[in-house]
């Protein structure tokens, strides 16, 4: 309770973002009665007699190629965005902690061997190799939260890892393993919650950057399967083909994506700025003049000599 | 100074959003809808015996014929294959060959044959090396003179020497093993030669000019020899037996007695050709005028659709046809172009649409289901909103309409109803008696290339009678195989109607064919399928096929997904001389361009 009124009184734009995430999550959650075209066992209802119309009042975002309301799409689509959104961002958050921690707490030869890999994993292109993976799984909802959250997990270790062997050189860390606690004991109690501000900073941080991924693999074929509404998608299959005819197709998904992600980093900026106000960001946080205050008024109101 | 930076944000957000309302207003689908060609004076709508709409607009260029300038071609890959055993019509592009017999152009009277199948029998056939030919049953023979004054191309290693029988005896005996040094038939990747021409037993060549194939007693009738004749084998020499491994994989020894000479080649990019000026040929429309026209044709390897579509819209290539023709949605991109006037389009029948239903699955045993599934999907909806399509609706069952073997109209109403006709309560009501009162939810799985929308459109239709249908896309050609043909598999997957020829149909349908994705194992059709392929005269031939197309459409082993899909080939109105035909070995040398 406390997080939420530090983050509505010291981070109104953190606030804002918050507040968009949780209309996106309402909408993913109560999609099928706020739609106003409902899907019919799952599938989206096409009504292709009316296709391509722009909007009216039965249809406000207008329709797509297959006569489907856009606005129910839309809707729809925030599931898709939601649940990708938050399982990508956990798995990613638990792969990159596994690895980190687990490399920074046992190190000797295991640290070694599985920083080379995460070495070697994080040259190949992200791109590549999301499009190599799901080349091999095909293409879906599970494989696309396969795709995206390994190779994110591994890549993000490194910063969990960093952050763990400060906290490994501990006092409480040297005694703890004196009195002989194993490996995963001091894992769990010591460092996790040591470095937990991190871990959600980093929670926070990637949602944004996983909504997009999921949009560009979508754009490029390789994302949901035909038939799941994704904004993504909806872009790709729909918005590049009438994109003259139908401006609203490439549109409001466009619209849709850049607010969530807009949302999702300024929330994660905010959490960031609460939890640890030494990377505390902002307009003029680093400016020269604001330093100058700074400094000035630890010593005392002198100024200093420029 | 901060109230004046909060108006110049707040002014450049409401710009925004105005921009965002007026572009979503429907404006756009004014403009769209200006650019999309409507009908003219021009434009000579044609419809042939398969009720295909031929739309084209007659361009400046196909007035006069005129020599010089370039063709301009795309293929979306190459074989990298330049013995004259390779299947040839998988080949087109190897131009410098040719065959005794190649399919009849018929470039001035595209309603003489529609072309847009691959339906061919003899008599539609037309010489190329061949001048005449004769059959003599009784004798079992089949006796073909060929064209005088033929040259290979001026090259290695030939060198311009004159055709003779030899060379055509050479060219079959090597394929099958029976002559000219072979004893077994050559192994080439991708053909069974020995199968398709098993009706030849021996070839004589009586002088240099006439070729004697003797045929097998039980192949010595018409549909023997119409099976001899479609088969384009390209005609070499001997002299290809003294080259090296190394030499038969050389571009540089590419040569036939064809209308252009390899000039260039890189591997997987382009092919350059440029005109054969002792070519023997001349074209049938204007006697005076010796092929062929253009002095050089380019072939370049454009993998990617968007690709292939902004290089047609630049004028980087002619046309855009064959085996990848537009999509409607690639068609609606073309139509909102800048250029939209400068090409001209030919609507082809591609044959249905279709999903396999595994006749060893639940579900679709009981033929209530399948009819049930067929009678939900509302294929006049899609023939006329969908594909925005004119005229009738096409229905198919196991032959293209526009082959012989097909004849909807005996189907008998109640059959052609049950493809035509979209009744989702009788389809309730079939569902119900078959112990399926909820439905049932299938998996189907499509390849990526397919038109998704139309399977996302199908699970919509079939969604209202209560049955789910998934779709998932391959992630390779191995999972499509996977899920098709293996019966323990429960996923279905895409499977065409309105087949062509009958060599696809033992493919793909009979017991214990390589490609059957139904399972239907049944002996009746079996054995109308192979009446049809063992007749001896192609009216029985027919005869069985059209009995094998009935009972076919009477079983619903396939869900059609609204008739007939119906894909666009799109020509640059440079192009003269050329209605769209797609044996491109004969037509290339007949298209004119203008300069």
């Amino acid at each position: 309770m406390n997080f939420l009124k530090t983050l509505f009184k010291k981070k109104p734009i953190g606030g804002a973002g918050l507040v968009i995430l949780v209309f996106f999550v309402i909408l993913a959650i109560a999609s099928d009665w706020i739609a106003p075209y409902p899907m019919v066992n799952g599938v989206m209802q096409s009504d292709v007699i009316n296709s391509l119309s722009p909007s009216t009042p039965e249809h406000l975002f207008g329709t797509d190629s297959l006569g489907r309301d856009v606005l129910s799409y839309m809707i729809y689509g925030a599931r898709t965005s939601v649940i990708l959104g938050i399982t990508c961002t956990v798995l990613t958050t638990i792969v990159s902690v596994v690895i980190g921690v687990s490399s920074a707490v046992i190190g000797g030869k295991f640290d070694l061997i599985l920083q080379r890999f995460v070495d070697g994993w994080t040259c190949i292109p992200g791109i590549l190799l999301l499009l190599i993976i799901m080349g091999m799984l095909g293409n879906g909802i599970l494989q696309l939260i396969f795709a995206i959250s390994i190779p994110m997990g591994i890549a993000g270790s490194r910063m969990i890892r960093s952050a763990a062997i400060s906290v490994k050189d501990s006092g409480y860390m040297k005694m703890s393993s004196i009195l002989g606690a194993p490996s995963w004991w001091k894992m769990i109690k010591h460092v996790v919650p040591n470095i937990m501000p991190l871990i959600l900073m980093g929670l926070a941080g990637s949602l944004g950057g996983i909504i997009l991924m999921e949009a560009s693999m979508n754009f490029l074929g390789y994302g949901v399967e035909p038939g799941t509404p994704s904004w993504g998608y909806l872009i790709t299959d729909q918005g590049r083909s009438y994109m003259y005819q139908a401006p609203w197709l490439a549109v409001y998904p466009g619209i849709a994506i850049s607010l969530m992600v807009f949302a999702s980093a300024m929330f994660g900026d905010a959490v960031r700025d609460i939890l640890d106000p030494r990377l505390k960001g902002g307009v003029g946080s680093y400016s020269s003049e604001k330093i100058e205050k700074q400094v000035a008024r630890m010593l005392g109101g002198r100024a200093l000599i420029k | 100074m901060k109230m004046n930076k909060i108006r110049v944000i707040a002014i450049v957000l409401i710009t925004c959003l105005l921009f965002t309302f007026a572009a979503c207003s429907g404006g756009g689908a004014a403009d769209g809808d200006a650019k999309t060609k409507a009908p003219t004076e021009e434009q000579e709508v044609a419809k042939d015996a398969a009720g295909t709409d031929h739309t084209k607009v007659v361009s400046a260029a196909s007035a006069e014929p005129t020599y010089g300038g370039t063709l301009n071609v795309w293929k979306q890959e190459f074989q990298n294959d330049f013995d004259p055993g390779a299947d040839t019509r998988a080949n087109q592009e190897t131009l410098w060959y040719e065959s005794l017999w190649a399919m009849d152009w018929g470039l001035n009277d595209s309603e003489k044959y529609p072309f847009t199948s691959e339906y061919i029998t003899g008599d539609i056939m037309m010489g190329q090396l061949a001048e005449s030919w004769e059959a003599d049953y009784d004798k079992r023979t089949f006796t073909v003179k060929l064209r005088e004054g033929v040259n290979f191309q001026d090259k290695e290693p030939y060198n311009g020497r004159p055709l003779v029988a030899a060379d055509v005896k050479w060219s079959y005996d090597r394929l099958l093993g029976i002559g000219s040094g072979y004893t077994e038939p050559v192994q080439l990747m991708g053909t069974n030669w020995p199968e398709q021409l098993q009706m030849i037993e021996s070839i004589d060549t009586p002088d240099d000019a006439t070729v004697v194939f003797n045929l097998r007693q039980e192949n010595s009738n018409e549909t023997g020899v119409n099976d001899l004749m479609i088969q384009e084998i390209m005609i070499a020499g001997h002299e290809w037996d003294e080259l090296t491994d190394e030499q038969k994989k050389d571009w540089h020894y590419a040569a036939g007695t064809g209308p252009f000479i390899l000039d260039e080649y890189v591997l997987d990019n382009h092919m350059h050709f440029v005109k054969n000026e002792n070519y023997y040929g001349y074209d049938e429309r204007y006697p005076d005028n010796k092929l062929p026209y253009v002095d050089e044709v380019n072939l370049t390897v454009i993998a990617e659709s968007s690709n292939r579509l902004t290089q047609f819209v630049s004028g980087e290539i002619d046309f855009m046809s064959g085996t990848n023709p537009l999509n409607s949605s690639e068609r609606a991109q073309l139509d909102a172009s800048v250029n939209a006037d400068k090409y001209w389009y030919l609507n082809k029948n591609t044959g249905a649409i279709a999903i396999g239903l595994k006749q060893n699955n639940e579900p679709f045993k009981d033929i209530r289901v399948r009819q049930a599934l067929q009678m939900a999907i509302n294929s006049a909806e899609i023939h006329s909103d969908y594909y925005k399509l004119s005229g009738d609706m096409n229905v198919m069952g196991l032959f293209n309409t526009s082959t012989d073997y097909s004849d909807v109209a005996n189907w008998g109403q109640d059959v052609y109803d049950s493809y035509a006709v979209f009744d989702p309560d009788a389809a309730k009501k079939l569902l119900a008696d078959a112990g399926y009162p909820d439905g049932f939810e299938f998996t189907t799985v499509i390849f990526g290339a397919l038109d998704q929308n139309l399977f996302t459109l199908a699970a919509s239709y079939l969604a209202q009678i209560g049955v789910k249908m998934n779709i998932e896309v391959a992630a390779n050609p191995m999972e499509m195989e996977q899920a098709g043909f293996s019966k323990d598999d429960p996923r279905t997957i895409f499977k065409n109607a309105g087949f062509t020829t009958l060599i696809r149909v033992q493919l793909g349908y009979i017991t214990g064919a390589t490609m059957d994705a139904v399972f239907a194992n049944d002996p009746k059709f079996d054995e109308l399928v192979k009446n049809a392929m063992t007749a001896n005269t192609m009216a029985d031939r027919i005869k069985y096929a059209k009995d094998a197309d009935k009972y076919f459409a009477e079983q619903h082993w396939i869900l059609q997904l609204g008739g007939s899909e119906q894909m666009t080939d799109v020509f640059s109105a440079r192009l003269g001389g050329y209605n769209g035909e797609q044996w491109y070995r004969i037509v290339y040398p007949r298209i004119w361009v203008a300069q």
